[in-house]
């Protein structure tokens, strides 16, 4: 008849079943590989965010600071300071001497 | 009775394929569900994990914000004169506000500028969200966080920053409240500060030059009461523009308090008649098409009628002058006769060469465009060749003059460092010799003429001085001048072209009540090179000297 079901022999039930087990063997490896490796990523992701949080809070650090060195090196605080404590003043034409100005030594005259 | 065992009937082996199938169904779901269970506790244990032992949990894992990048600007020598500093905004959720006013007390504390009451009325009010203040350095807003008041947060947001301020500021410029460009070199250049990881932009500015120019221009101000000034220094072998300073000046940084004359740059958006200034340039045209030598004796001494008008001169000479004298006496009838030579169209031709009939090609937007007379017939050629009628630019101006100094050859300015991917645009409007005759001529002007109190010794200042009435309804006002010098240095190889304009100087007691260039504008020129001087590559004079030939025995003369 052509409705009767085939009958599995016991070795092949019995691969059947090992292949089954096996595959959900795998599935579930699979599975949990995937969990940790999302895991993991996650991880790594929230890691590189909170690195680059601390990265960009470090070059606002260093900006200001190089801003406020720019502040410090501010031409007329400079001035001002080097009038103030060091009795200094701009400077003027007769302040610098060339090399021309300087009298070469006649032959004979220690230099 | 049958007594075949239990097994055999066909019902009872049927019976134990069903129970054997049972048994194998309860193992598979015992372990599914042991599998389940585990899976569970493996997402149950990362849960707790992540929620109740993580290190971290507490801290921030993101940037507030996304930043927006905009490349600090540096002057020549890396001076810092504009970068970016992350600043905050205070907000508040007022329903979450116990006290309004304690809080706002507690905010205007920390930050002066803000109204109490206008705050108080704010967190009292029943909106979810409001805006308390922007601005906040790092440092108030931990004060703020540490006033531990519920319902307030920060957003932190990028802002310009210009710490030299107010150095500089007409040229660098300002961003808007949104960091886009709104002026100067910030506006010009918005693209290029604002593209990604974009470096430094490098001006061609020198900043202790700008400062000592500023400080030399706001004595002067103060000191002859004029109502502003202006100056530019350029690199005449370049084109770099080295200052470029307009007083009253204004900070960057709190741009919106000042005034808008503050805000206005004289230097490249005056449009004045500058006067005398033009007489250098008049000369080189009448040079260079061989309308005169400098051997030529003008009679000046007389009236000089052009049409129905006298032209006049202030130092009225009682013999001819040669060329030479022309410009160092500063002649109006000398220059009045060449022009007449020069003509018009030829006039125009020198002056379009020079740049001076169109806005200056530079890459700032604040350029004004020259004012031109509507009819240029041959009182406009004549009153043009001695700075009246054309108004035009001070930088527009000292590039012309620059033209004049660089041998002839005209050279396109620019705020930006030159380097040999960015080649100048150049074009020769005069001979090598009208040049070299020039520069001789207005170190003459310098030595003996109108602009002696603008030498500096070392630098061989060359120059003229430049004094101009301002146009009033029907003519000219005599009491309101602009005063200007032009100078260049050093005499041995020109390399800096300076001007100076002051707008309405007044006269002194110490300059017998004169308020000309010569008693305002040439000092402040040599007060400014006297300063500059020293910092400038290049600016010292190397004066010629007469160096024997050992061999020949021949003495020539060279520069050394």
């Amino acid at each position: 008849m052509s409705g009767a079901s085939y009958v599995y022999t016991p070795v092949e039930r019995a691969s059947r079943r090992l292949g089954l087990f096996l595959l959900i063997v795998l599935g579930l490896t699979l599975t949990m590989m995937l969990f940790f490796v999302k895991t993991q990523a996650q991880d790594a992701r929230s890691e590189v965010k909170r690195l680059e949080a601390l990265i960009e809070d470090h070059e606002d650090a260093i900006n200001v600071l190089i801003a406020e060195r720019a502040v410090l090196e501010n031409p007329d605080r400079l001035r001002r300071l080097s009038e103030e404590k060091l009795a200094l003043r701009p400077l003027a034409t007769g302040d610098v001497a060339t090399l021309e100005d300087v009298v070469a030594p006649s032959d004979g005259e220690a230099p | 009775m049958n007594a075949r065992p239990f097994t055999d009937t066909p019902s009872l082996a049927l019976a134990d394929i069903n129970h054997r199938a049972v048994s194998e169904g309860r193992i598979r779901i015992r372990i599914s569900l042991i599998l389940f269970l585990g899976m569970i506790s493996l997402v149950l244990v990362r849960l707790a994990e992540v929620s109740l032992l993580s290190p971290d949990a507490h801290l921030r894992t993101a940037p507030e914000e996304i930043t927006q990048q905009r490349a600090d600007i540096t002057d020549r020598n890396g001076m810092l004169l504009a970068t970016t500093l992350s600043s905050y905004s205070l907000y508040a959720e007022p329903t979450r506000i116990w006290n309004p006013r304690e809080t706002a007390q507690a905010l205007a504390s920390i930050r002066p500028g803000l109204d109490p009451e206008r705050v108080a009325e704010q967190l009292a009010s029943d909106r979810a969200f409001v805006w308390v203040d922007r601005g906040l350095s790092p440092k108030e807003k931990q004060e703020v966080f540490e006033l531990g008041y519920p319902g307030l947060g920060f957003r932190r947001e990028p802002r310009r920053v210009y710490p030299n301020a107010p150095l500089a500021a007409h040229l660098i410029g300002w961003t808007d409240i949104d960091m886009a460009g709104a002026a100067g070199v910030e506006r010009a250049f918005d693209e290029r500060l604002t593209a990604e990881s974009a470096p430094d932009l490098t001006l061609a500015l020198d900043g202790r030059v700008q400062f000592a120019i500023t400080e030399e221009l706001q004595r002067s101000v103060e000191h002859f009461s004029a109502l502003s000034a202006a100056a530019v220094l350029m690199d005449v072998t370049t084109g770099e523009i080295i200052a470029m300073v307009s007083v009253p000046d204004f900070n960057a940084n709190d741009y919106g308090a000042a005034e808008p004359e503050q805000r206005f740059n004289h230097a490249a958006m005056s449009t004045y008649d500058l006067g005398s200034v033009f007489k250098p340039l008049t000369v080189a045209m009448a040079l260079e098409d061989e309308l005169t030598t400098r051997e030529e004796m003008f009679d000046v001494h007389k009236p000089y009628r052009v049409l129905n008008k006298f032209i006049r001169d202030d130092h009225p000479s009682s013999v001819p002058l040669s060329l030479d004298y022309v410009l160092a006496e500063s002649s109006n009838r000398g220059t009045a006769m060449l022009a007449q030579r020069i003509g018009k169209d030829r006039q125009q031709h020198y002056l379009r060469g020079l740049g001076l009939l169109d806005r200056v090609p530079y890459e700032l937007a604040e350029s004004a465009r020259p004012q031109i007379q509507d009819f240029w017939g041959e009182m406009a050629t004549v009153t043009v060749s001695y700075g009246h009628g054309l108004s035009v630019t001070p930088l527009a101006l000292t590039t012309a003059v620059a033209a004049l100094l660089n041998d002839g050859v005209y050279i396109e300015p620019t705020v930006l460092t030159r380097d040999v991917t960015r080649p100048p645009k150049t074009r020769r409007v005069f001979s090598s010799k009208v040049s070299q005759d020039l520069i001789d001529m207005m170190r003459l002007t310098v030595v003996e003429g109108t602009g002696k109190k603008a030498n500096v010794p070392g630098f061989g200042v060359m120059g003229k001085t430049g004094t101009a009435e301002k146009p009033m309804q029907g003519g000219y006002d005599t009491d309101r001048l602009v005063t200007s010098f032009v100078a260049g240095f050093p005499h041995s190889s020109p390399r800096y072209a300076l001007l100076v304009t002051l707008d309405e100087p007044k006269g002194l007691p110490e300059t017998y009540g004169y308020a000309t260039a010569g008693w305002n504008a040439a000092p402040t020129a040599g007060a400014v090179i006297e300063r500059i001087g020293p910092m400038l590559p290049g600016a010292r004079n190397k004066p010629k000297q007469v160096v024997t030939n050992s061999v020949s025995g021949l003495s020539t003369e060279a520069l050394r």
